[in-house]
This record gives C-alpha cells, structure tokens and sequence, in this order.
C-alpha cells in the first residue's frame, strides 16, 4: 500500500466517519481554446478581487459600521451639509457653491484632466500634472489644482461659464486609489470662501469611535 | 392735435392694442404648420410638435384665454407662433396645467384665485423661476436614486420640467430674434443689451473663424487683461454661444451632407458657421435670414405669410433633397380631418340613441333609433378607419404598434363583431354591446393621450419592424381582445337585466343571449389562441424563445386559459347560463389586465408603453365587475329560493364533447 | 356514451373512475383554472423577485411554496406548479382524446386540434429538459466557438505546466455547485489531481470583502489573503449575480489544507480571468470561475456589426452583424439581424444585443448573440399549423351543419 492510497483511505474513512457525504469525482473536461492557454498565474487577492462591489442592499448601516476608524472634519461656517450617496463628504455654501470629499482610483494625470474636463479645458500631459504645485492633505503631500473655466456638473446638458474649482488630490498608493477634496462654484463665490476651504482641508481626519 | 396730452395719446395707444388679439394671417398660420421637423425620430409637421406639447403643458390641444377682456381661442399651431413670435403677450397665457396647485405654495409664490388643478402663465411663475428649477432638479436627483417622492414634490418636478419644455421651445428660433427673448433676466446686463440690438446674420457675416471650443477658452481668459475692442468682441461671442447652446430643441433644417444623420437645430447652425471661415458660410446665412425676415414681419401680414412660406418651402425642398420630406401633407390630413374626435363624437351619439332605444325597444320610435344609432356607428367606424388608414400610411406599418393604437383597433373591431352578431338574431343586445365598447375605448384613448402626452406615432424598436408579424400576432391578439370585451359587455347586460327583471318573461331572448355570448367566447378563443401561438412564434424567431413567461405572454396565455376553463366546464356542464356570464365578466376582468396591467407592472420586455396611472381606471372597472359578480351571485340565490321552477330560463342543456 | 351513470367506490370500479376522472371535464376545466390562478400569481411575483426566480418557482416547480404580501397581510400559498399542471392536462387531453370524442367524421378538426395542443404541451418539456441557452459576444474581427450560460457558473481546474501552458480545464459543473448552499459542503476528487476540493460555501451571488471593511463582520467565512467572502441576496436580474466560493485543497500527499475564495466576478463580456493559483506537489494549477459553456462545432467570426439609430432619440431602429461560419475549412458569409436569426446544425443565433454600453459614437461595437441549442425549436409552429387546422375543419363542419338546420327550418 503506497503513502498516497493509504491517505486516500484514510481520508476517505474520516469523512465518512465525520458524516460527510463521499467525495463525487470529477469528471467533466474541457479542452482550452487558444487564448484560454496561458492562464494568469500567481495573481493576488487585490488582483482577483478588484472588482468586488458591496451590493446596495449590503450598504445598510450595521452595528459594525458605527464603530472602526471614519472621516471626520469642521464645517466651515455658513457652509451646510448635503448628504450624497456617492460622496465621503458633500457640503453646499451661497448660490451654487459646492464642496465634496470622494475617493477614486485612477492615475494622478487621468483625475486632473478628468477635472479640467469638467471645466472645459484641454487636459494636460504627465509631465505637467507632475509638477503641479503640493498641498498637505491628511499629513501627506497632495497636490493643488486651481481651474478656471465654464462648468459642466455631471449629468447636465450644458456647461455654466464663470465657474472655479479648486481641488486637492491625495493619491494612495497602496490602495491604488486616492482622496479628492474639491471646490467649485461661481467664481466670485469660491474666491470668497477659498479661506474656508483652506480650513476644511486642515480639517479632515480620520478618528476612531 | 397739439392739445392732447401726450399720456393720454400713450394711454389710447396701449388701449387700441390691447383692444383685441390681432390673428395670425392664416396663410402663415397654414405654412408654419406644415414647416417639416425631425423630433423624437421621426419628420412631422411642427403642428404635431405644437400639439403634444400644448397637450403636455395644458392638458388641451386648443389654448383658450382671455386676452385684453376679450376671449380667444387659439390652435396649436397658433400658440405655438405666439410663444415664439409674441413672447410678450403669450408669457401670460395660463398654459402650466398643475394638479395641486398647492405645490406652488411650496415655492414660496403667493397665489390666489387658483383652483387646486388649475393653469398658470409664465408671468406669475416668472419670479420663482429659479428657485422652482433646483427644486425640480434637486427631486429629479432624488427621483434617480430612487427614493420615493411625496405627491407635492412630484408636482414641483413637472412643473419644473413644463417650465424647461416651454422654453427651450421657445428658446429654439431665438437666434433669429435675439430682441424677443423670453426672459432676459438669464443674461449679463451687456449681453442683454447686445442681443437687444443684435443681428445674428450679420454678425455672423462679418465675424472671424472661432470654433465653439475656442469661445469657450476665451471665456476662460480674465478680463481685467482685455483691452475694450477684445470685451465687445468677448460679449458678442458670448451671445453666440448662448444661442448655440440654447437654440437646440426644434431641428429644423436638413443638412446638406447625406451623411449627417441628424437634422440641424438653430443654435447648432450658429455654431457650425462660426467655426467656418467667413465664405463658407453661405449654406447656414441663407437658411439664418430666411428666419430672421421672419421674425423681423410679424407686423405686416402679407409680408409675414410669405416670409413664413419662403422658410417652409426651403425646408422642404432641403428634406426632399435628402429623401426625407416625410408624409407632411397626410399626417396635416389626419390631424385637421379630426378623424379620431370625429369617429368618438358619432359613437357618443349612437350609444346615446341606443339609450333612447331601451326606453321601449318594441315601440315605433324605438325602431327608429335603432336605425339611427345603427348608422351614428357607421360614421363613426368609417371616420375611424380612415384615421386609422391615414396613420398606418404615414409610417407604412400595419394599423397595431403601441397601446394608444390598439384603443382604435379594439373599437373598430368591435362595432364590426356587434354587427355581425346583431344579424344573428337581432335582439339589439350584440349592437348595442358593439356600440358600447367603441365609445368606451375611444373616450379612454383621450383620457390615455392625457397621462402620456406624447406622439403616438413614435419611431418602431427594433424588434417590432416586421409588417409581417405585426399584422398576423399583433391584429389576431387584438381581435381576441376585442371579442373577449364585446363577450363580456353582453354578459354585463345580460346579469344586470336578468337581477332587476327587466322582461322576465322573454326567456327566449336571454336563452339566445347567452348562446350569443358563448359563440363570442369561442371566436374570441379562436383569435386568442392563435394569436398568442403566433406571438411565441414570433419570439422564437426574434428572442430565441417560443415562451419565457414574460407579463405580457402571461396575460395573453391567462386569456386562451379562462376561454377553455369556460369552454370546458361548459362541455362537462359545470356551469348554467349565470356561471357562463360571469365567468365572461371574469374574462373581461382578465383582458383589461393583459391589455394594461402588464404594462403598468413596469417589467418585462413587452412593456412598450409603460403607464403608471393606468391602475385608478383598472380599479374602477375591476370595482364595477365586482358589483356586475355580486349581482350574479344574488341572482343565483334568488333562483335556488325558487328552485321548484323546471329550471331557469335561458338553461342551456348538457352536451356532448363534439357539439361545441 | 357519455351519460354520467353513478359509480360505487369499490375497488372493482377503481379502474374506471379512475378513467373517468382523468378524462372529464372536470379535471380540464380545474387544471385549466389552476393554470390561469398560477399565471397570474407567477407574474404578479415577478415584481419582487424578477423573471427568472418567479419562473422557477411558479411555472418550472411541481409544487408553490409562497407567500404573497398584500399591504400588511401576508397570504400564504400553496399550489401545483406550472410543471405539475401541464403534466396533468397533457394526459387528461390524452387520454380525454382517445376515449371521449366521438368517432367520427365530424369529429376529427377536434381530434387534430387536441393533438396539436398536445405537441405543443410537449414541445415544452422537450424545450425544458434539453435545450440549452447562452450567449456569445464577438468584437469585429474575433471567433468562437463555443457560447456562455447566461446564468449559470462552473469552476475549473487548469493543470499547468512549466511554460505556464494549459491545454484543458477539469469541471466542477453547475448541477453540483448549486445544491450545495452557503451552510453544506462537498467534496469533489479527481484521480488527474493531486488533491481533492472540498466547497465549503458556496453562493449564486456572493463578494469577497476586505476584512479591514465594517462589512466583513458579517460574514462568517474564514479569512484568506484578507478577504472574506459574503453571501449577497439574490439579484432581480438572474444574469447579474456572480457565485463565490470558499474552498480548500486538500492535498493528497497529507499536507495542509490550501483555503482559496474562488468568485465570478462579471467584469463585462471580454473581462479577463484572473485565476487562483495553486501550486502544491510541485505543481502548478489555475482554478477559475467561469461561465458554463457549450461547445458549437462550427467556428462564427464577427466580420462587421451594424448600428441604425432614429434620429434625435435613443431608439433603435435596427442592428445587425455580418458574420462568417467556419466549418470543415470552408467559409459562408452570413447577415444575422432582429427578426432573422441564423440556424444551424440545430444551434440558433440570435441578434439579441449589444454594447459596450454607454457607448460613444467613435466606440468600436461589440454584438451579443443569444445561442439556442433546442431539439423542439420548430415544433410550436407545427403545433400551431395542426391546432388552426383542427380549429378551422371543425369550424367548418359547424358551419355547415348550421346552414343545413336553417335551410331545413326556412
């Protein structure tokens, strides 16, 4: 009796024992068309799971979503709070002002120039969105994107002129993801509360509960 | 004339305009609607574009008002040419039709006077105008994630969406009438004062190469670094841009390349010239003036009419280079012929005449108004069927391809199925059942147009281009709908009559009824049955599958279903004359849900025509076969009190297998 | 011959009441009105739970097990199912056929009309036992042969070699996977592999969750490579759920158990497959998630696919694919559109869709067929053709006969 049969045996009798149902065998194949060949050998969990999404009906609050780490921040006054599900934090202040905290994945050049699209500008190249000036966000260096331009929100048919946006990008790598804090409205409006922004950015943490 | 006081000359003046509503000249009244327009897929006239419109912002087709003290009624197309041509005068028109006008309140406008469902101008919305968009928007986002909408906010959102309809409509010729905008308060005091002035054609005849993107990137650079020349240029350009990206709605004009599928709007035509070099932009200048002289004669009617039929003809002539001049003339046809209106108003009046009829069916005059009413339903089938000729011409498909066709199709077929079961035995109950389901389903086809104001010659999917198919499932489904209802009408009378004992003595004309009734039930079997085989078929061929239980399937299996429960349990003797009209009454329950219910459930790949209030009038006409049931049910107890009788009258005896 | 004479219930006369009740009217009539019952409660169902559950449960079951909300009532039902019912009119009109329809003449449009409903009672089952459905998606200038289950999952095990090279995939099918349930387990061995699988969880719809994530608490998976895996509800739209799995190798050479979360996840028609990785006893395996298949024995290669719109709307006004088959060396060209599908040696294509969604006007299109492979794909036409013909000599004799009596009265 070889090691393996006897292994075999063995197991097959612990499961037995165990009340397990016998194993069934395998005996469905198939032959590999050309391009299932060479399989992708030695991915990761991240790699495997990247597209695993929480269903909707997943995202209602349990307990355990009370407690763990989560964002914190001030309001800045006169600003008010305007919940959005797609958005970590979404706040509003004056006539069409807005300010929101999302986070992304993407390169740093994709998510500059998915911003300058939105304020109708040609986008930019890799090199240029490198040297954009920095800001610290959450202690870590983020960089600054200031647009002037005419505004297209999603979803709206058309773009509105006179708009600015400042914006902050936190990329993270080891997430292969990044943080967006950003501002836009009329220009005269987010000229105005640009302090207020500067506040809420040094503002952001992340506490535990 | 020296002494008259200047004020009062002022005052007279205003008094003499505002003495009466000056008419359009018809000739320009009958250019303007004939002038073709591509909208939602499909090339019609701008009458037809005016019409639903009017029909979703007012609930009307016709706008009724009161204009200096005098009343005046105008059509759509009418409307339509003073919305755009008198902005002034038509933004007080009470043309906003809301439900509850207490969502209004809701804005923080104070109104009185109003009617809880009552119509309000643009005028009295005009000072919350912005504050009842981002409301609406603010709904309308809420609306998309899917969180329910109390009945006020539902009502701020369509009224918000009417006030956006209204005026990209009028918005849409505004690049030719830069001085008659509706609302300036929209733009920069500057700008205003341009496009108060402003001649777009010669603007645009003048102006240098700058594509819209470029305008944009102007708009980006700060002004503080712009010499006085570069602002007036900057303003001016931004007009252009505003009329660019606000003229869009009504695509009017046929592009000369073959290969642009779209037609061009105004506001696009502007862009597209100032992205060309000067002399390249005959094409777009030509077609520009043609509108501004337009605009610019409203005050001269003979001028006017032609101007406006200088526009239509080149329109035309553009839509036929490219093969797309569509069926103007026969869809005007339809539409001013009243065909369908025609048809319900001869139905009405036959339904009304067969009321007088029952009255004494037996008496001299009773004879007389079974004539009558006899041919008020000839009109009215032959007026509806010209309609429905005209409209399966104007797109070349088979009279059956929506809900709102199936209404005229249903009345049709069942006035024809009345009459042939009239001649059977002539006991005036198969006509007036037969004139009782057309002037049903030709009222609800009104009523249908008001919770969905929409074209109802819409563009065909994809799957539905097949004339073959179309007219074998689709016609025979809907006949078997049509006899299943006329079935169940009879049965209706037949129970109601039988429990208030109207002519108990005449058991020979109930025993004929019911058998009246079950011969319908079995054509109705016929088409049904065939019918939905078809319809597998047909899926089998475009889905891949003969069955997949989808509603609509479902509901046409539940009818082939309930007409063999009747007609076996007919043959097995189960049921007597009372079981078989109720359980026609049933049927009658179960055809209104195949025909409506599926599509109001919002599932399924055969909801074509979603409607979501469809289910008020199922449950009033599922309240009212209930009560029809009850009688029934009290109708059978009051026999088996009396059971010593040989039997009720009308019993049908028992028979064999192949005797149906 | 049919004069209802009353029969004792004794066991002499079980066989003929018996007879008799399988060919009344009666049962007709109670099975029919069952039918209708059950549709409509079928359809109604499929508000909440979508299309393909409430098929299963109403129309493909045996027996309903339900419950049905009314406003705050809760009504609970039991019935025969679709399938159940359909069995038992197949032979009341059966048998009803044979002994209760008069012999002769006059009779035969019903004898054909019955035996056309009969073909198409059968043409059901045959439909519902051994016809395949799925789907093939083709970018222009791709090929296949082979089409994926809409629905349905299967894992595989790809035994590489040292070039990283796999010719065959082992398969863990569908059947299997799906009786297991998210508390059961199975093991599954092969003697071509070193260790055995044991399942112990499996899901129709499932995620893998970062353990760092709150969600992760509620799930009762053990982790792997910080992931656990979480049973989701069951998605409205059959075809958007992604199973998920959690496994363990169990090698044969008694060393430890290798715990793996295996999971489909749906990433579009072209997503690539990202494989767990095994490697034990020295060797090198990929297992993999992956739709049930079927394979055609022709190849189809999308030559072009073309899209027609309305203008000004989103409606469509046709779509259609030039492909060419490939088979035995040779080519045909072929135009597969709405309403005119392609069929061959017993598989159909279908134009059912296509995609990518969202996409703009420059997007290059993909096509999306639905592939049916069913032995009674014509057999409802036939149904049809023998039923109107019954339907219609029947309707004649009637006729007939009426215009005889009235002459005759007259």
């Amino acid at each position: 009796m070889t090691p393996r049969t006897f292994t075999l045996l063995l197991s097959a009798t612990l499961l037995i024992s165990c009340g397990q149902s016998k194993p069934v065998v395998i005996s469905q194949s198939r032959d590999l068309t050309a391009p299932e060949r060479k399989p992708i050998l030695g991915a990761t969990a991240q790699d495997r799971f990247q597209f695993a999404m929480p269903a909707p009906a997943a995202q209602e609050p349990s307990p355990a979503a009370n407690s763990g780490p989560r964002l914190a921040w001030d309001t800045p006054p006169g600003w008010k709070e305007t919940p959005h599900p797609m958005r970590d934090v979404s706040l509003s202040f004056g006539d069409g002002g807005e300010c929101s905290v999302v986070r992304a994945g993407g390169s740093l050049v994709d998510n500059v120039n998915r911003w300058r699209k939105q304020m109708g500008l040609e986008a930019i190249s890799e090199q240029d969105a490198a040297s954009l000036p920095t800001r610290i966000l959450f202690g870590g260096p983020g960089v600054l994107v200031e647009l002037d331009g005419s505004y297209q929100a999603m979803g709206t048919p058309s773009a509105t002129p006179g708009y600015r946006m400042i914006g902050v990008i936190l990329p993270v790598p080891s997430a292969n993801s990044a943080i967006f804090v950003k501002m836009v409205g009329p220009r005269a409006l987010v000229e105005g509360n640009e302090a207020a922004f500067e506040a809420f950015c040094d503002s952001l943490r992340i506490v535990n509960s | 004339m020296k002494r008259f006081p200047t004020a009062l000359l002022l005052l007279a003046c205003c008094g003499l305009a505002d003495a009466a509503y000056t008419p359009w000249p018809k000739q320009a009244v009958q250019s303007f609607s004939r002038i073709p327009v591509l909208s939602e897929g499909r090339v019609k006239p701008l009458q037809t574009v005016a019409y639903y419109t009017l029909l979703e912002l007012q609930g009307r087709t016709t706008l009724k008002t009161r204009i200096a003290g005098g009343s005046v009624k105008l059509s759509a197309s009418e409307w339509l040419m003073d919305a755009i041509f008198r902005p002034d005068l038509s933004k007080d028109y009470p043309i906003f039709l809301i439900d509850d006008t207490s969502a209004v309140r809701s804005l923080d406008l104070v109104i009185s006077g109003k009617r809880k469902r009552d119509r309000f101008s643009y005028s009295e919305l005009l000072p919350v105008r912005a504050k009842l968009a981002n409301l609406a928007s603010t709904y309308a986002q809420k609306k998309a994630r899917e969180e329910k909408l109390t009945a006020l906010e539902e009502q701020v959102l369509i009224l918000g969406g009417k006030v956006n309809d209204y005026e990209m409509l009028v918005a849409s010729l505004s690049p030719a009438q830069p001085n008659r905008l509706i609302n300036t308060s929209m733009l920069p005091p500057d700008m205003a004062q341009l496009a108060a002035k402003m001649r777009l054609s010669e603007f645009l005849g003048m102006a240098p190469k700058l594509p819209v993107e470029a305008i944009e990137a102007m708009m980006q650079r700060d002004r503080e670094q712009m010499t006085e020349d570069e602002r007036q240029v900057l303003t001016a350009m931004m007009l252009v841009y505003f009329f660019h990206k606000t003229g869009t709605l009504l695509t009017l004009f046929p592009p000369p390349d073959p290969q642009r599928a779209e037609w061009v709007s105004l506001g696009e035509l502007v862009g597209d010239a100032i992205g060309k070099e000067k002399t390249e932009r005959a094409w777009e200048l030509e077609r520009l003036a043609l509108v501004e002289k337009v605009a610019q004669s409203t005050g001269d009617p003979s001028a006017f009419s032609n101007n406006m039929e200088a526009l239509r003809s080149r329109i035309q002539s553009d839509a036929s280079a490219r093969k797309e001049a569509g069926q103007i003339e026969t869809e005007l046809r339809l539409y001013n012929g009243k065909y369908l209106d025609n048809a319900k108003a001869w139905f009405i009046a036959a339904f009304l005449f067969v009321i007088l009829m029952w009255l004494g069916p037996m008496t001299t005059p009773g004879k007389v108004f079974t004539v009558l009413a006899i041919w008020c339903g000839v009109f009215g089938f032959i007026s509806l069927v010209a309609g429905m000729l005209l409209r399966s011409q104007i797109r070349g498909w088979a009279p059956i391809t929506n809900l709102y066709e199936t209404f005229l199709f249903i009345s049709a077929s069942a006035f024809v199925f009345g009459l042939l079961f009239e001649r059977s035995n002539r006991q005036r109950i198969a006509l007036s059942a037969g004139i009782f389901v057309p002037t049903l389903c030709l009222i609800l086809s009104g009523q249908f147009l008001l919770i969905s104001p929409e074209d109802t010659l819409p563009p065909l999917v994809a799957v539905l281009r097949s004339n073959f198919w179309l007219t074998t499932h689709v016609i025979t489904v809907t006949l078997g709908y049509s006899a299943g209802l006329l079935a169940a009408v009879i049965a209706s009378i037949w129970i109601v009559a039988r429990f208030f004992r109207i002519a108990e003595s005449r058991r020979d004309v109930y025993r004929d009824a019911t058998k009246m009734t079950y011969g319908i039930i079995l054509f109705s079997l016929l088409f049904s049955l065939v019918g939905t085989v078809l319809g597998g078929i047909w899926a089998n061929y475009s889905w891949g599958r003969f069955w997949g239980w989808d509603p609509k399937e479902n509901g046409a299996l539940m009818i082939v279903l309930w007409t063999l429960v009747i007609l076996h349990a007919r043959l097995g003797g189960y049921i007597r004359d009372i079981g078989l009209h109720v359980m026609a009454v049933l049927q009658g329950v179960i055809i209104s849900f195949s025909w409506f219910g599926v599509n109001a459930m919002g599932v399924g790949l055969h909801s074509y025509g979603f409607i979501a209030g469809i289910w008020t009038a199922l449950g009033i006409a599922w309240g009212v076969m209930a009560v029809i049931i009850a009688m029934a049910a009290g109708l059978k107890f009051r026999e088996s009190q009396s059971a010593p009788h040989p039997g009720p009258a009308g019993e049908l005896p028992r028979r064999r297998a192949n005797a149906i | 011959m049919a004069k209802s004479k009353t029969l004792a219930l004794t066991w002499d006369n079980l066989p003929e009441i018996g007879l008799r009740v399988l060919t009344s009217f009666g049962l007709a009539s109670g099975v029919l009105a069952l039918l209708t019952l059950v549709t409509l409660l079928g359809t109604l169902n499929q508000i909440e739970e979508g299309l393909i559950d409430s098929t299963a449960k109403y129309f493909e079951s045996a027996w309903i097990i339900d419950t049905i909300p009314i406003g705050k009532v809760t009504i609970p039902v039991f019935l025969p199912g679709g399938y159940l019912l359909l069995a038992i009119l197949f032979f009341n009109i059966l048998a009803g056929t044979i002994v209760k329809i008069r012999r002769n003449w006059k009779a035969i449009g019903l004898y054909v009309s019955h035996i056309g409903i009969l073909i198409l009672i059968f043409s059901s089952f045959v439909t519902r036992h051994f016809a395949w459905e799925g789907n093939m998606a083709l970018r222009p200038g791709m090929q296949s042969s082979e089409a994926l289950h809409y629905r349905n999952w299967q894992i595989e095990i790809l035994p590489v070699n040292a070039q990283g090279e796999a010719s065959k995939a082992l398969i863990i099918p569908h059947g299997d996977l799906e009786t297991i349930g998210w508390k059961g387990q199975r093991t599954f061995t092969s003697p071509d592999l070193p260790f055995d699988v044991r399942i112990r969880h499996a899901a129709r719809n499932a995620t893998p969750i970062p353990i760092s994530a709150p969600m992760a608490a509620k799930s009762d998976t053990p982790a792997v490579d910080g992931f656990k895996l979480l049973e989701l509800p069951k998605e409205k739209e059959a075809e958007r759920n992604s199973a998920g799995f959690y496994a363990e190798f169990l090698p044969k050479n008694g060393e430890p158990p290798i715990p793996a979360i295996l999971w489909a996840h749906l990433g579009g028609n072209f997503a690539e497959v990202k494989p767990f990785t095994l490697r034990t006893d020295g060797k090198t395996f990929a297992v993999q998630v992956v739709r049930e298949r079927m394979a055609i024995p022709f190849t189809i290669k999308l030559d072009q696919f073309l899209f027609e719109k309305y203008a000004g709307v989103m409606t469509a006004k046709n779509y259609q694919s030039n492909i060419t088959k490939l088979e035995d060396g040779r080519e045909e060209k072929i135009e597969v559109k709405m309403n005119e599908p392609f069929r061959h040696r017993g598989y159909t294509f279908f134009q059912a869709s296509f995609g990518p969604p969202n996409a703009g006007p420059d997007d290059e299109l993909y096509t999306v067929f639905t592939v049916w492979k069913n032995p009674s794909d014509h057999w409802p036409l036939f149904s049809l053709l023998i039923t109107f013909a019954g339907l219609l000599t029947h309707m004649g004799w009637k006729l007939a006969d009426h215009l005889r009596r009235s002459t005759r009265t007259a």
